[in-house]
C-alpha cells in the first residue's frame, strides 16, 4: 500500500466533513418538517377549542365591531350565566355528575372482572361469550333499545329513575362497555403467565391471585378504561335520552339552549344563542379536560402495555 | 407408607389436571357472571324481541308499568315496506353513510398510521403531542357535537381569518391545492377525493384519535432488536418501514378499520343512527326495530366484506 500524500489526507477528510454536514442538515430538515406537521395537527386540533374559550366571553356586539378579533373589548360572565341557567344550574351538573361516576366505576368493575375471567380461563361458552363482546361491539346500540324499553317500563323504573343505566353497567352490556371488555381481556392476555403461576404454586386462589397479583398491575389500564367510560358516559345522549329522558341530565337538557330568552331581532338571538352555546361548551367539557390531565399520564403508559397485538 | 393420594400415579396426575380443569371452569363461569347475566338479559333477549318486533305491528301500552304490546298479532313484512318503500330519507341515508365510509375509513386509517409513526419517534414535547391527539375524543363527541354544528359565532368570528376552517378561508387554501391538481391532470374523481379530505382535516382527526392509539400500542410492542438487526444488515429506513414495521402492525391495521368503519356507521353523528333514534323516541318502536335489525345486517355485511379481504393481507408473527 503507497503512502498518502498530504493533499489525499485532506481531500478525504473534506469529503468525510461533507458527508458529515449532509447528515446533519438532513437530520435538522426532517425534525424541522416533523415539527411543523405536528404544529399543524395540534393547531387544528386545538384551535375550535381556545375559538370557543374566547367567543363563550363575547357579547353580540363585539361580534360586529370589526376591531374585535378573538379578544373580546370587556370580558363578560354573562353567557355562562346563562347557559348554566338553561341548563338547569347545579342540580342538572350534579344529577350527570353522579350517574357518570357511578355507571364509569361498575363498568371499570365489571369489565376488569369480565376481562379476567375471558383472558385467563378456559370454560364452556367462553368462546361464545367473547363472540358476543365482539358482537355487541359492532352492532348499533339502538338495535337493543325497544325490547330493553319495554322491559323497564313493565318494571316502572324508566324515565326518572338510573336504575337501568345501572343495570347496563352493572352487567357491562352499556355505552361502548364491549370495548372496555376487549381492552381488559387483551391487556390481561399481555401480562405475564408466570406471576400467576408463582401465585398459584404458593397456594393462593385465583380469586386471591386476582386480587393481590392482577388488579395492581391493572390499575393504569383501569384508569384508562375510566377515562373513556367517564367522558363517554358524560357526553352521551344516545342512552339517557332514552331511559333517563325525565331527569335533568347535560344531554337531556341541552335543547333547551336554543330555547330564546327575551326579545329582539332575530339575527342578534340566533348570535346571542350561538355565543352561550359556546360557553356551555366550555362548562360541559372543561371537568373532562381536568379529568384528562390528570389521567394521561396512566392512560399514555397504558398504551405502551395494553399488548394490543395478538 | 406414603398414603396413594401423594403418590403421582398416572390416575392421581388426571385427577389432578381434572379437578384444575374443573377449577378453571367455575372461576371462569365466576369471574365473567356479571356478563353472562348481561349477555342473556340485556344483549339476546332484546336482540331476539327486536326482530319480533321488526314482523310486527307494536304499541306502549297505554297502562303504567307494561312493556310493549303487539296491537296485531300477524306477522308481516309492513315495516320494511314502510322503511324501504314509503320512508323517503332511510334508503338514501344508508347509501349516504355507505359512501361517506369508502370515503372515511381509507384516508383515516393512513393519515393515523402515519400520525403514529411521527408520534413515535423522540422529539421534544412528544408528551404534550400525544395528550393532544387523544383530545378530539374529548372536545368533539357527543352532545358537543350537536351544540358545535352550524355555530353561527364561530363561523362569524373565523370569516376573512387565514387559518380558520370555515368555509370563505379554506376555500382560498383548497382552491390553489385543486388547481395544482388539475393542472397535473389527475382523474377528477381522485381530487375531488383528496379535496374533500383536506376540507375534512379536523373531522379525520376526531375520528382518527382512537386509531392513532392502537397503532401507538402496535408500534413500541415491536421489540426493538428486530431493528437493531436490519440495520445492522445494511437495511435503510425506507426498506425497515415496509419490511418490519408495516407487517409487524399488519393485525392492527385490521383492527383500526373495523374500529373506524364500525365507529362511522354506530356513533350518533351518523344521519341513520340518529334517524332511527330519533323513531324510537318518538314512539314508533316497530319502525324503528326494523330500521336498526336491517341496518345492523348491513353493518355484519360490510364488517364481513373487510374482515375476509383484509384478514389475507394480515401478517401474524407467531
Amino acid at each position: 500500500m503507497s503512502e498518502l500524500t498530504q493533499i489525499q489526507v485532506d481531500e478525504i477528510k473534506r469529503r468525510a466533513k461533507n458527508v458529515k454536514i449532509k447528515k446533519y442538515v438532513f437530520k435538522y430538515v426532517v425534525s424541522a418538517v416533523r415539527w411543523l406537521f405536528i404544529l399543524g395537527m395540534c393547531f387544528v386540533i386545538l384551535y375550535p377549542l381556545f375559538s370557543q374559550l374566547s367567543l363563550s366571553f363575547m357579547t353580540s356586539d363585539d361580534m360586529y365591531d370589526a376591531t374585535v378579533k378573538y379578544i373580546p373589548k370587556q370580558i363578560i360572565f354573562g353567557n355562562y350565566q346563562t347557559a348554566w341557567m338553561k341548563l338547569g344550574g347545579f342540580q342538572t351538573f350534579s344529577n350527570t355528575f353522579l350517574l357518570t361516576f357511578s355507571t364509569s366505576i361498575l363498568q371499570v368493575a365489571t369489565a376488569t372482572l369480565v376481562g379476567y375471567g375471558l383472558a385467563r380461563f378456559r370454560f364452556k361458552g367462553g368462546k361464545i361469550l367473547f363472540f358476543l363482546v365482539i358482537l355487541a361491539l359492532l352492532l348499533p346500540p339502538d338495535l337493543l333499545f325497544t325490547h330493553r324499553y319495554s322491559m323497564f317500563r313493565s318494571l316502572d323504573q324508566i324515565n326518572d329513575s338510573p336504575l337501568s343505566m345501572l343495570c347496563f353497567a352493572a352487567t357491562c352490556t352499556g355505552l361502548k362497555c364491549s370495548l372496555y371488555i376487549f381492552l381488559m381481556r387483551q391487556f390481561f392476555r399481555g401480562m405475564p403467565k408466570e406471576l400467576e403461576e408463582a401465585a398459584y404454586v404458593d397456594g393462593a386462589g385465583p380469586a386471591k391471585t386476582f386480587v393481590s397479583i392482577m388488579l395492581p398491575g391493572a390499575v393504569s389500564m383501569m384508569v384508562t378504561v375510566f377515562l373513556f367510560s367517564f367522558v363517554w358516559q358524560w357526553l352521551d345522549s344516545s342512552y339517557t335520552t332514552v331511559f333517563m329522558r325525565e331527569v335533568n341530565l347535560i344531554s337531556t337538557k341541552i335543547g333547551s339552549l336554543d330555547s330564546t330568552v327575551g326579545t329582539g331581532i332575530t339575527s342578534s338571538v340566533d348570535l346571542n344563542i350561538s355565543l352561550i352555546k359556546n360557553a356551555a361548551i366550555m362548562m360541559i367539557i372543561a371537568p373532562l379536560i381536568v379529568l384528562y390531565v390528570f389521567t394521561q399520564r396512566f392512560f399514555v403508559e397504558s398504551i405502551s402495555r395494553s399488548g394490543l397485538v395478538g | 407408607m406414603a398414603t396413594n393420594t401423594n403418590q403421582l400415579t398416572p390416575k392421581n396426575i388426571r385427577r389432578r389436571k381434572r379437578s384444575l380443569e374443573s377449577k378453571q371452569k367455575k372461576y371462569g363461569y365466576i369471574f365473567t357472571s356479571p356478563f353472562i347475566v348481561g349477555a342473556i338479559i340485556f344483549i339476546l333477549i332484546p336482540l331476539v324481541y327486536s326482530v319480533i318486533y321488526s314482523f310486527h305491528k307494536v304499541e306502549l301500552s297505554p297502562e303504567v308499568g307494561k312493556g310493549l304490546i303487539c296491537v296485531d298479532g300477524s306477522f308481516g313484512l309492513d315495516n320494511y315496506n314502510e322503511i324501504f318503500n314509503v320512508d323517503p330519507n332511510f334508503r338514501k341515508q344508508i347509501l349516504a353513510s355507505l359512501g361517506d365510509m369508502a370515503i372515511n375509513v381509507p384516508v383515516v386509517v393512513i393519515f393515523s398510521f402515519f400520525m403514529a409513526s411521527v408520534l413515535n419517534t423522540k422529539f421534544m414535547g412528544r408528551g404534550f403531542a400525544r395528550s393532544v391527539m387523544f383530545l378530539p375524543v374529548i372536545i368533539s363527541s357527543g352532545v358537543i357535537i350537536s351544540l358545535t354544528q352550524n355555530d353561527l359565532a364561530a363561523q362569524l368570528i373565523g370569516a376573512g381569518d387565514r387559518f380558520a376552517s370555515t368555509a370563505d378561508s379554506s376555500f382560498e387554501i383548497t382552491g390553489a391545492f385543486e388547481m395544482m391538481l388539475m393542472q397535473m391532470d389527475l382523474p377528477v374523481r381522485l381530487i375531488e377525493f383528496l379535496i374533500g379530505a383536506v376540507g375534512r382535516i379536523s373531522e379525520i382527526t376526531t375520528m382518527g384519535a382512537v386509531s392513532i392509539v392502537i397503532f401507538l400500542a402496535g408500534l413500541q410492542s415491536i421489540s426493538p432488536s428486530i431493528y437493531e438487526a436490519s440495520y445492522i444488515e445494511g437495511a435503510t429506513k425506507w426498506e425497515v418501514f415496509w419490511k418490519i414495521s408495516l407487517p409487524m402492525v399488519s393485525p392492527l391495521i385490521l383492527l383500526s378499520v373495523v374500529y373506524t368503519v364500525v365507529d362511522s356507521f354506530t356513533s350518533n353523528v351518523n344521519a341513520v343512527i340518529r334517524n332511527i333514534h330519533q323513531t324510537i323516541i318518538g314512539g314508533t318502536y316497530d319502525v324503528g326495530a326494523a330500521m336498526a335489525v336491517s341496518y345492523s345486517l348491513i353493518i355484519l355485511a360490510i364488517l364481513g366484506i373487510v374482515f375476509a379481504v383484509l384478514s389475507k393481507v394480515v401478517f401474524y408473527q407467531d
